[in-house]
């Protein structure tokens, strides 16, 4: 392989600049527009190159228009649950006169038939829009996605990483050394990492960091040192997970005769784990990766409403208790696509990693 | 080895399956002091009133948020009731939703997993796609709508079972659906295998083959699956109860103490404490357990000492 | 090979990450010295005063526009004094009201402030096309309601005008003496009509906004922070502070964090389960605010049609108990309208008896108590009513030996079994739009759509209707004091179990902080150390 063809330079230099991006937004820089655009036309760039040269394109458009009809049906059944919800977006402590209720009502055109109503979102939404809040006034819900989503993805990608950079290396060591105390330790420490709801987690360790330390700050999203504690407690699951995953398929992989064959010839004991094991079983820890991603989401709620970050796992939550019903759907439609099209990119990988599978 | 017929071999290999994974989980002694240790838990959850020293409804006026001590051995809370004695009661629902949503989603899974893996076909592939769906649909929302659902529901009227009804729905609608996975894919690899074609040569039936053949010989990984599936219920349950979803008092469970104890960490730590070692301890031992059992009912994995 | 090659590319980042320059917030140029640093509990729902209908809104409005009149804070008491307006006068029968316009108000893009601006605010307040909740607000005002409704399509026939002296003018359906009061409230406040037609729904952002009070809004950064800044035109007295930085924090748990850490001037609405120790705190402070907790009694379910019943329950229950056990300072409630409110009066209605309360429930007829029908108290899910829940259950197991159940809903559901009068025994509060008694005891009259109880009594209705339009202070505290005695100790279709305080933390950096018995928060009035 020549490591000065333009492929590998291309590539070397998408990496520097992915990589910047993250360490840059880690830090709170300023990311400049033009690292943003290298960083996004290079990744549509890999994949579109990926799906034509694998003549995956028909799999891949399959797979979209699949995930536009989930979609639908997902909009549609949230869209019914809501309505079956006892007490309206309305409704409130002070109960309001009803010719204000109605005033109120024919402004969102609450006043008209179910299906009226239904097929009325379902065009703005086909058109892109997703309506307006009705608890936030005058507020498009796709603004509102657009404030508080980035802020997610961030917390979720550093929790992703966290887990991968972390629960890797101890689930390979403790697969190599197994049945150590190291072994018991690291195992042990990833169960514990699964055994405690994160609602205590979070505010343990604001006492001992923030408090008896005095390392990081409490709260609010603002850089390096407010980061830190909302990773760690939104990283611990996935960590653990990572980490009992890696060991496991390790060990399976270890056992198989090609590393057998491998070791028997001589190769440093590390050597084998990096190139042989390392690769293999890194596979079913990739396939798990969509229902991590789906964890992450889901714990974040946690993590943003304990740590007072601008995120948008709260409208998940708060949109049901307020019954805002465009904030609902808006944020349900959102979290799919952000879940639909992470499977997408873990199954494109996973047929990447492993050329024996053929996706169609 | 030596050679048998295909049919006996999945009878003999089912009894020495189970015979085999016993000795091999007794060979993991982590694992059997947490068996031991959870069979203690479902004793008490089973029997509180037999070491919970006062009612966990109680109130004793002015005692009001003691601190460990003599006479109230965890202390009390802020209404004066003695968090012991709410601890264990707490521990009896804790256990029972995860218990029970376990079970549900079992039944619930089980059946859609084998249906669809034997199936197969355009059948498998629609069962699967509708998981899908229901898979996309966040868990929070769904949770959050069945439980409101169900709690607004007026039919049920037995206070305990109405305080319990909306969690244990909600749990297991969101938990059969992992496990109808793992089913189906058990299903589809038994279905190709020898004993599956010799039964059908002998003139079993469909159905007949799943229930008296293929089921059983994938029990091993479901009871993995299952001990698994409890702990994260429990934990889901105290997630529930910081949403403000949680249970309907006087009724408490492990996740409820907890979320109140969180409340007040600073001033008396003692509240959040107690239930949050208790959740702790369980959950450790049921995840040990559950590894042991997968280290023994696998025969791939390694041997474990 | 490529393990290297990566570790060398990841290095080569991190050395090229320093050429970067740190993102720049607005927050960080804020100089310390003049910053009061604050929190609010959620994202504001909307800065649009006329659609606002919460408490957060209203603190950021209050704070960026002023009303034709405000309280007086320096007196403690709900004493109002001039803003907008700077005389206001009424006919005699309190129906016709004046206020006069200060001359030298400008809008902070320069423009003078008129009277019409009070009259545009006021006719998008009750156009149906706005659909404000608050629209009612000004329902006091003739053809107001008509003209909500839709019945009436020229806004020239509600009784507000502005006369040749640019007096505005306001003719009401009937004299209301406490009728000031109303024009305090943001939904009142003035508009510029034509910022809103030119920016649409986004004229409150920062750019756009248009505003007249002590502060301008800087920065709202939605879901994260709000900056005000000093308006350095204000008419009246400047600010003394000139920032103000108020981050959105949603965990009560979590604001106490930041202000421990010096991160937050001061706090309130802390977390209640730290009360107890909280409250020893030279910091702490509580006032009492104008809100009151209460049990509304369905009086159409058995066994409380039978108000002997309803008097057993209301006398045990010990409310200093309730109040030891919140440790907020609140205070214990047998009346009906709340402390620091005229009409209030300590002795009325019904003391904690536990022994009378067993003879009337002997009387009742459950002499033997396992006669006594299932009774269910209801609330919506939230710690303290929980713990007020479950001490109530205590005490009436204690005192009358009956077993209650409890029902918690989520609050939406809750409302709407409320609606659905399935309750039996159910929690609400209130809050006071306006301090006046009026606004309390309308709320349990027959027709009130916030009267749960399926109570009427019309000799209760008539005496409120006339209190309501009197001007003279004793004789209103008279039929009042009447009307009470029928709700809280004749007919008890309620229990008032307390009316609530606000808990603050204030640092030791702030030398004034205002405390309101409205809960309104004025940030010109403070002052650093």
């Amino acid at each position: 392989m020549n490591i000065f063809s333009f492929k590998t330079l291309l590539s070397v230099f998408f990496f520097i600049c992915l990589s910047l991006t993250l360490i840059l937004s880690f830090l709170n820089y300023e990311i400049p527009s033009w690292l943003w655009l290298v960083d996004l036309g290079g990744l549509l760039a890999f994949f579109s190159y990926y799906t034509i040269k694998k003549r995956m394109l028909a799999y891949v458009c399959k797979r979209i228009l699949g995930a536009l009809f989930t979609l639908f049906i997902i909009a549609t059944v949230t869209f019914v649950l809501l309505r079956t919800l006892p007490g309206g977006p309305f409704d409130q402590e002070k109960t309001l006169p009803p010719e204000i209720k109605a005033n109120i009502e024919a402004k969102y055109h609450l006043d008209r038939p179910l299906m009226y109503q239904y097929g009325y979102y379902l065009s703005g939404l086909v058109q892109g829009d997703m309506g307006e809040s009705y608890k936030y006034i005058g507020r498009n819900i796709s603004s509102i996605m657009a404030e508080t989503l980035p802020i997610s993805i961030q917390l979720g990608i550093y929790a992703l990483i966290l887990s991968y950079l972390l629960g890797i290396p101890f689930g390979v060591l403790a697969a190599s050394r197994q049945n150590t105390w190291a072994d018991r330790t690291l195992m042990v420490g990833a169960i514990s990492g699964v055994s405690l709801p994160s609602f205590l987690v979070a505010p343990l360790l604001i006492l001992f960091f923030c408090f008896y330390l005095d390392w990081f700050e409490t709260a609010l999203w603002e850089g390096p040192s407010y980061y830190i504690l909302p990773l760690l407690v939104l990283g611990t699951r996935p960590v653990s997970f990572i980490a009992r995953l890696t060991r496991a398929s390790v060990l399976e992989v270890i056992q198989s005769d090609y590393v057998r064959t491998a070791k028997a010839k001589g190769l440093h004991h590390w050597t084998v784990l990096y190139k042989h094991v390392l690769k293999n079983s890194f596979l079913p820890v990739l396939t798990f990766s969509g229902p991590l991603i789906a964890g992450i989401l889901t714990g974040s709620f946690i993590v943003e409403h304990i740590f007072a970050i601008p995120g948008m796992a709260k409208h998940l939550v708060n949109s049901v208790t307020n019954r805002d019903y465009p904030l609902i759907l808006g944020a349900t439609l959102i979290y799919s696509v952000v879940l639909i099209f992470s499977n997408l990119v873990v199954d494109l990988l996973y047929s990447h990693f492993d050329p024996r599978i053929r996706l169609s | 080895m030596k050679k048998e017929s295909p049919l006996s071999k999945n009878k003999k290999s089912n009894n020495s399956l189970w015979h085999e994974s016993y000795r091999r989980f007794k060979k993991n002694r982590l694992g059997v002091v947490c068996a031991f240790f959870i069979l203690f838990i479902c004793l008490i959850s089973l029997f509180p009133e037999t070491l919970s020293p006062y009612s966990f409804e109680e109130q004793f006026e002015g005692k009001e948020l003691l601190p460990p001590g003599k006479g109230h051995l965890l202390g009390t809370d802020n209404l004066g009731r003695d968090l012991l004695s709410r601890l264990i009661y707490g521990g009896r629902i804790s256990m029972a939703v995860g218990v029970f949503t376990a079970l549900i989603s079992l039944i619930l899974g089980v059946a859609y997993g084998a249906v669809s893996g034997w199936m197969g076909g355009k059948v498998d592939a629609f069962m699967m796609r509708s998981i899908d769906i229901l898979y996309s649909i966040p868990s929070l929302v769904l949770l959050i709508l069945v439980k409101v659902i169900f709690d607004s529901l007026s039919i049920i009227t037995h206070p305990e079972l109405k305080a319990l009804m909306g969690i244990l729905v909600a749990l297991s609608l969101v938990g059969w659906v992992t496990l109808a996975r793992v089913v189906r894919g058990q299903v589809l690899q038994e279905k190709e295998k020898l004993y599956v074609e010799a039964a059908r040569s002998l003139g079993d039936k469909g159905w007949r083959i799943v229930f008296r053949h293929v089921l059983p010989n994938i029990l091993g990984p479901i009871i993995v699956l299952l001990t698994l599936q409890i702990p994260s219920n429990i934990l889901f349950e105290s997630f529930l109860s910081f949403l403000g979803l949680g249970l309907q008092p006087p009724y408490s469970s492990w996740g409820v103490l907890a979320e109140e104890g969180w409340k007040s960490l600073r001033s008396y730590p003692h509240l959040m404490i107690a239930p949050g070692v208790a959740i702790f301890f369980t959950m450790m031992a049921f995840n040990l357990m559950g590894d042991g059992l997968r280290d023994a009912f696998d025969p791939k994995s390694p041997q474990s000492g | 090979m490529f393990y290297y090659l990566n570790i060398v590319l990841l290095c080569l980042s991190l050395s090229l990450a320093s050429c970067f320059k740190k993102k720049q917030s607005k927050q960080d140029e804020l100089p310390l010295q003049d910053t009061l640093r604050f929190n609010i509990s959620t994202e504001p729902p909307t800065l649009d005063w006329s659609k606002a209908t919460d408490t957060t809104s209203s603190l950021i409005v209050d704070n960026v526009m002023d009303g034709l009149l405000d309280y007086d804070s320096s007196k403690g008491s709900l004493k109002l004094k001039p803003a907008l307006a700077e005389k206001w006068s009424s006919t005699p029968d309190s129906k016709t009201w004046t206020f006069t316009i200060r001359k030298d108000v400008k809008w902070n893009d320069g423009k003078e402030f008129k009277a019409s601006h009070v009259l545009d605010g006021w006719e998008r307040l009750l156009n149906p096309k706005t659909a404000s909740e608050y629209a009612y607000f000004l329902y006091p005002i003739k053809n107001a309601r008509a003209y909500s409704e839709g019945k009436i399509k020229d806004f020239s026939k509600v009784g507000v005008s502005v006369n040749e002296q640019g007096q505005l003018v306001v003719e009401l359906e009937e004299g209301k003496s406490y009728f000031p009061y109303f024009v305090t409230h943001t939904s009142t406040y003035p508009i510029r009509k034509d910022i809103i037609e030119i920016h649409g729904d986004s004229w409150t952002d920062p750019k756009n906004i248009v505003t007249l009070g002590a502060y301008n809004l800087k920065v709202w950064e939605h879901d994260k922070s709000i900056i005000l800044e000093r308006n350095t035109n204000y008419y009246n007295q400047a600010a003394k502070i000139k920032n103000i930085l108020i981050h959105i924090i949603p965990e009560s748990g979590t604001a106490l964090n930041l202000f421990e850490k010096g991160r937050l001037d001061a706090i309130r609405d802390l977390p209640s389960r730290e009360l107890p120790v909280l409250r020893k705190r030279k910091e702490y402070r509580s006032h009492p605010i104008l809100a009151t907790y209460y049990y509304g009694i369905n009086v159409e379910q058995k066994p409380f049609d039978d108000v002997r019943v309803r008097k057993a329950f209301n006398m045990a229950i010990d409310r200093k108990k309730i109040t030891d056990l919140l440790k907020g300072d609140q205070i214990p409630l047998t009346g009906w309208i709340p402390g620091n409110l005229l009409g209030y009066d300590s002795s009325l209605g019904l003391n904690f008896n536990p022994e009378k309360a067993r003879e009337l429930m002997d009387e009742a007829g459950y002499k033997d108590r396992s006669t006594f029908p299932r009774v269910v108290i209801s609330y919506n899910t939230h710690e303290d009513h929980k713990r007020v829940a479950e001490k109530v259950q205590a005490q009436l197991k204690k005192h009358l030996g009956i077993q209650v159940e409890l029902s918690n809903e989520e609050w939406k559901t809750y409302l709407q079994s409320l609606k659905t009068g399935r309750q039996q025994i159910y929690r609400m509060g209130w809050v006071a739009d306006y301090p006046d008694p009026d606004n309390f005891m309308t709320l349990m009259t027959s027709y009130s759509e916030n009267n749960h109880t399926n109570w009427g009594s019309g000799r209760y209705d008539a005496l409120v209707e006339e209190a309501g339009v009197l001007s003279n202070e004793r004789e209103r505290v008279k039929l009042y004091m009447e009307a009470q005695k029928i709700l809280v100790e004749e007919e008890v279709p309620v229990i008032p179990i307390y009316s609530s305080q606000s808990h603050w933390l204030i640092s030791d950096r702030v030398a004034v902080f205002p405390l309101n018995i409205m809960g309104k928060v004025s940030f010109k009035e403070v002052q650093l150390r």
